[in-house]
């Protein structure tokens, strides 16, 4: 079996280890003996629906994040969002997330018009929230480093993606972290967030072959002593 | 003048305090109160000096200024340099006020040497008006302190342009960050670069026409042959220090300290006892055992390390990594991701962790491609060092990776433990 990794604008969104994820992918799919490529998908490049069978879409530094923006209006945010109807598993993080939330309402300055995955909306913060974060989530605990400005807050019928245990998660004020539609997930977790939850590498690899050969998929039980020695010793300090 | 008197003494009691009660030299403290108090102190006291030189960037900047402090002070020029990487205003500061007498008069120098912060630059030359100013390079690093590159090229833009006075500024031509500084009629500007340059930008510049070129012969574990000069290849010169991007450092010192009218000759010879800065693929030996102590501190710096010891990598040999995250490291750990340790793992048979993130790097260099078996990841260096004497061949050299405060640990750890004589870090900013 193989999976397209696609990279959503990874040329421009690649902040704070975001490249990590896509290296953890590489390699707990190996250890399934799962073939892997990764596609990069950006300015300049076509994507159509069935291009790529994961999603990736990392953070970017401001002025990146209006370019991708605007390409996303164009064409590439409508097939993203027939992508994740069809229920191809995504995920994104900080500047990612935000663009596939509403829109992102800076201090001063125009709206960004985000595409809508995700029932939520972002509103430029005064104060930086920085530090590591614990989120208590249906794959256990996940555990990141957080680096926004930006404050995202989900309408009352959206999905959070868990519960902040330490940090401050979406907006520091609600105890929510991230965001999840269908089998896309949105979340403020850089880290990189992948390789120390190997659940959640896991459960996008599954869901990506399940969707892609359209049968019921079970991984074999894989080797995860460095995750869990690295999971152990990050929560014991923090 | 009466406050910057009051501001000079209040300096020194601060430095003599500190000096006094927790045996650690200099530090930022003095500087900062004597800030305080006269706020145009660095401006009052670096005026006196004749010339004085501001290098900044984001890697090499300590290297280059040590080599051009190397350099001058082997020609009889007498220099104040912040050597301890102090770049910040009050670091600048602290060394001016400690090197004036008590009425705010500096005496013996001829010219400074001042590494600045990216983001304290603008500051800095504001305050010091440097007759040479240095722009190294330009890397994505600690984005949520300097901010995004753009912002700084802009801040860096605006500052030289309200600098009125006479000025030249040394620019490295390979790096398209820096490619569109105004020529104006206050200042000069040269360019320096490497031809087919095997250093990765972010941004590489497509204009070749650099005032200095050099080309690189060969490069060990103890020098990196060139050859460089104004037009064509001139001079062939041994800068012993290993990694391609330390050729950029000397190729900028040389041009200022020709400026500064020092001979092509006197250069070449003076820079043959130059020692790397603290840390910087600085050679030791530890229980017998040879050792390269190379610093890591950002995604960029890291790749260009890892590229540089890749090939000197032999069958036995051992890299030992240190990954703190403490603030002056960056809590942040995520940057160990970008760095590409991909590129040496193939070279290599043994892995050595410690630091307060071991286990983040033990991940890294597992993803990375290392067999588990082949990563030990122990609670601090001296297991480190027991368990390399006692398992591993003697042929075996150590390729020490630390972070910024892990590198203070090992010093102060080799120092006590003998394999070491002087602790240089006495005067480390606060």
């Amino acid at each position: 079996m193989k999976l397209t990794i696609g990279f959503l604008y990874g040329d421009l969104m690649n902040i704070y280890g975001d490249t990590g994820n896509i290296i953890a992918l590489q390699y707990r799919a190996k250890l399934h003996k799962i073939e892997t490529e990764v596609k990069m998908i950006s300015i300049g490049s076509s994507y159509k629906s069935h291009d790529a069978d994961i999603l990736f879409f990392g953070g970017g530094q401001d002025s990146s994040q209006i370019e991708v923006s605007k390409d996303l209006q164009k064409t590439k945010g409508k097939v993203i969002k027939q992508e994740v109807e069809r229920g191809l598993p995504l995920l994104s993080i900080c500047g990612g997330y935000q663009l596939l939330g509403e829109y992102y309402q800076p201090d001063n300055g125009e709206k960004l018009p985000g595409i809508g995955v995700f029932g939520a909306y972002t509103i430029a913060g005064a104060s930086r929230m920085i530090g590591n974060i614990v989120v208590d989530s249906n794959w256990g605990k996940l555990i990141g480093f957080e680096n926004h400005s930006g404050k995202t807050f989900l309408h009352d019928e959206t999905t959070k993606l868990g519960s902040v245990l330490s940090g401050f998660g979406n907006n520091g004020e609600d105890q929510t972290e991230g965001c999840i539609y269908k089998n896309a997930i949105g979340c403020y977790m850089h880290g990189s967030l992948l390789p120390k939850n190997p659940t959640l590498t896991d459960w996008l690899i599954k869901t990506a072959l399940q969707i892609k050969y359209n049968k019921e998929i079970t991984l074999s039980v894989v080797d995860s002593i460095f995750e869990n020695k690295a999971r152990k010793h990050f929560l014991s300090e923090d | 003048m009466i406050r910057l008197i009051v501001a000079v003494l209040a300096g020194k009691f601060i430095a003599f305090i500190i000096r006094t009660f927790t045996q650690s030299g200099g530090s930022a403290a003095p500087g900062l109160v004597a800030l305080y108090i006269d706020s145009q102190l660095v401006h009052k006291l670096a005026k006196q000096i004749p010339k004085n030189i501001v290098i900044t960037g984001t890697n090499g900047k300590t290297t280059t200024s040590a080599m051009i402090a190397h350099i001058l002070s082997r020609n009889d020029v007498r220099i104040i340099h912040n050597s301890t990487g102090s770049n910040l205003s009050r670091g600048v500061a602290s060394k001016l006020l400690l090197q004036s007498s008590w009425s705010g008069k500096i005496f013996n120098a001829e010219v400074g040497i001042w590494e600045a912060d990216e983001a304290a630059f603008v500051d800095i030359i504001s305050q010091i008006r440097p007759a040479h100013i240095i722009l190294l390079n330009l890397f994505r690093d600690q984005l949520d302190r300097y901010g995004e590159i753009n912002t700084i090229i802009e801040k860096w833009k605006k500052a030289l342009e309200k600098a009125s006075w006479q000025k030249t500024l040394y620019i490295n031509g390979d790096d398209g960050h820096l490619g569109d500084f105004k020529k104006e009629s206050n200042t000069e500007i040269q360019t320096f670069g490497i031809v087919d340059s095997p250093v990765h930008f972010e941004k590489k510049s497509d204009n070749i026409n650099f005032d200095i070129k050099s080309q690189i012969l060969s490069t060990d574990i103890d020098n990196t042959e060139i050859v460089f000069g104004h037009n064509g290849f001139g001079k062939k010169v041994q800068i012993p220090i290993v990694g391609i991007y330390n050729v950029y450092n000397f190729l900028t010192a040389y041009l200022v300290v020709s400026d500064l009218q020092i001979s092509t000759e006197k250069i070449i010879d003076s820079l043959v006892s130059f020692k790397p800065a603290f840390g910087r693929m600085e050679k030791i030996r530890v229980k017998d055992r040879d050792g390269l102590i190379a610093l890591i501190k950002n995604p960029t710096a890291t790749t260009q390390v890892l590229e540089t010891i890749k090939p000197m990598i032999k069958k036995d040999d051992i890299l030992v990594i240190i990954l703190n995250d403490n603030i002056a490291d960056g809590t942040d750990v995520s940057w160990i991701w970008d760095a590409h340790f991909e590129k040496i793992t193939p070279n290599l048979s043994k892995v050595y962790i410690t630091g307060t993130r071991r286990f983040d790097m033990a991940l890294r260099v597992l993803y990375a491609g290392m067999k588990k078996e082949s990563i030990h990841a122990e609670k601090n260096i001296d297991t480190i060092f027991t368990k390399i004497a006692e398992h591993e061949l003697k042929e075996g050299r150590m390729f020490i990776l630390p972070t910024y405060t892990a590198l203070l640990e090992l010093q102060e750890y080799l120092t006590k433990k003998g394999y070491k004589d002087e602790q240089w870090h006495k005067e480390v900013k606060l």
